[in-house]
């Protein structure tokens, strides 16, 4: 009678338990697994639904960087931020979330990160440097931020050189080289195509307008001044907009070689190998 | 120590239970899982499947939830991700219904993906496989939902007839027969420049185009009569010759324009009004 009672008091208590599969033990496990399969929005929510005292500093880091890389960057600092001093992965929080304020533009946050709360960190000093040159900022720049002689200070300042004097070429000049002879402002922005070609037909029409008009063709003489006149002006304005068009790819071109090296060397943070 | 009868039968109920119970679990998961797909809540039971696969050992849930997660993907017209799940799926499949399933919504969401060469590989292996003969019909019927989807209208009304859907044998011959000849556009206005824009409707581009290439080769012809060999050149070259492959360049464009109009007006109807079955 005693083992019939016991068993019918097991098989209750058996039955009134949750799912097992919802347990922390087994949700953290799950959540890893999500993690490892970069499905991140899930892992963190996994993470996220953990009871509060089984949050460790990793499953805070492991929500925090999940959350920055799906793009969600007010709760990626969140989580960064409640990371405790102590912790061994305070440094990779840091300069995770000096990451998310050099992409964000956030001039300010970086400053006061860098320069008020861990003014001894080469990382950080390296990320604001580059933070400078992406913006052009340049006269924030000063000798005082180049601190260490090591390849990554080297390859920062070849690219403070090159944003300091950057290759442009004069929208006054090419637009006056181009009045004076048709073309030759657009060779002057390395575009010899279309300098050539500006060059022949406004050439070719000049001279049909000028030879109609020796021979007394005025109907025609006028039309191929007409043409002639409209090729010369949009061979000014042409020139001025390609220097234009120059400028922006130094520019765009330097702004990718910049984005190049910092995703080169992961914005100078030392990724953590969560799944081994 | 020896175990009577009783204890016997005591472990051996409670063993039971625990087994039962366990497997009950999967099952809460699985009807969890289930609810959320029932409700639209495709997100969340993506994660319930998810969860289901991750703790199922016994891999009795592989092949439904590989299935259902599929599903998921597709009615979130994410197709790559469930066209991965619906393969995950056919490889755990244990019988042919549940191959031929699987396969078949490979198909449905390369169709609908617009990778309809992939899709036709996948009907072709299908029409193939003896296991699917009791399948032809339905195998034919996506391969005509295929065709519609690379605009080929002729062979999707072929295909229909054939397996007696009527009503998308009719739709797919009346967008054939609506549809422009983009070759005829381009060709007719080679031989008269603007024809080809009259073709497609497009009258004043056509009026523009004959006028134009008229002007242009009245200047042409004239320069050369009056032997003005140089003039004639120039004007045949830089204007005549601009305004005569610009013609037929753009009456091919507004052939193609018109037709891709003309598909599109009939895909918004098959999406909206359609009560048949669609990919």
């Amino acid at each position: 009678m005693l083992r019939f009672f016991l068993t019918i008091l097991f098989s209750v208590t058996l039955v009134a338990q949750t799912n097992p599969l919802k347990s922390d033990e087994n949700r953290k496990l799950f959540a890893d697994h999500l993690y490892c399969q970069q499905d991140y929005l899930r892992a963190a929510e996994e993470y996220e639904a953990l009871s509060k005292m089984n949050l460790s500093d990793t499953i805070l880091y492991k929500i925090g960087k999940s959350y920055s890389i799906i793009g969600n960057t007010h709760k990626a600092l969140n989580y960064f931020s409640s990371i405790q001093s102590n912790s061994s992965l305070l440094k990779n929080a840091i300069l995770e979330s000096a990451r998310i304020f050099y992409l964000a533009e956030d001039s300010n946050s970086l400053d006061k990160l860098v320069n008020d709360i861990h003014p001894s960190s080469v990382e950080l000093k390296k990320l604001l440097i580059a933070f400078y040159l992406k913006i052009n900022h340049l006269d924030k720049v000063n000798n005082d931020l180049f601190l260490f002689d090591d390849d990554d200070m080297s390859i920062l300042k070849s690219l403070y050189e090159r944003r300091k004097n950057p290759a442009y070429k004069s929208e006054t000049v090419a637009g006056i080289l181009s009045a004076i002879i048709p073309g030759s402002g657009k060779i002057y922005t390395e575009n010899f195509g279309d300098g050539i070609t500006a060059f022949i037909l406004t050439g070719i029409f000049s001279y049909l307008a000028y030879d109609n008009f020796k021979h007394s063709h005025q109907f025609r003489a006028y039309l191929f001044s007409g043409l002639a006149a409209g090729f010369y002006l949009g061979n000014i304005y042409g020139s001025v907009a390609s220097a234009q068009i120059f400028n922006a790819k130094v520019n765009f071109n330097f702004l990718n070689e910049l984005t190049e090296f910092l995703s080169s060397k992961n914005y100078f943070i030392n990724e953590i190998e969560f799944c081994k | 120590m020896k175990l009577n009868f009783v204890n016997r039968l005591f472990f051996f109920i409670l063993l039971q239970q625990i087994k039962i119970l366990s497997q009950n679990y999967f099952v809460e998961q699985l009807e969890l899982a289930d609810s959320l797909f029932k409700k639209q809540n495709y997100f969340d039971a993506i994660t319930e499947y998810k969860r289901l696969l991750f703790f199922d050992s016994s891999d009795s849930f592989r092949f439904y939830s590989n299935y259902q997660i599929g599903l998921c993907y597709k009615n979130g017209a994410k197709y790559s991700d469930a066209i991965g799940y619906f393969v995950l799926a056919e490889i755990n499949s244990t019988n042919n219904e549940e191959l031929f399933n699987s396969k078949i919504q490979q198909a449905r969401t390369n169709i609908l993906r617009r990778t309809t060469s992939r899709a036709e590989k996948i009907l072709s292996e299908m029409e193939n496989d003896k296991r699917f003969d009791q399948y032809k019909n339905e195998i034919k019927y996506w391969r005509g939902w295929s065709f519609i989807f690379s605009d080929k209208w002729e062979d999707a009304h072929h295909i229909f007839s054939e397996i007696g859907e009527t009503n998308l044998a009719q739709i797919c011959l009346n967008t054939h027969d609506e549809l422009y000849s983009v070759d005829f556009a381009k060709y007719s206005s080679m031989i008269l420049p603007g024809l080809g824009q009259f073709y497609t409707g497009e009258y004043l581009s056509g009026l523009l185009s004959l006028a134009w290439n008229v002007f242009a080769g009245y200047l042409t012809v004239t320069a050369f009569n009056q032997e003005r060999i140089f003039d004639g050149i120039v004007s045949a070259n830089l204007l005549w010759f601009r305004f005569y492959r610009g013609n037929f360049q753009n009456a091919e464009k507004f052939a193609e324009e018109k037709n891709i109009r003309i598909a599109n007006e009939t895909l918004f109807y098959l999406q909206n009004e359609f009560n048949g079955i669609k990919p």
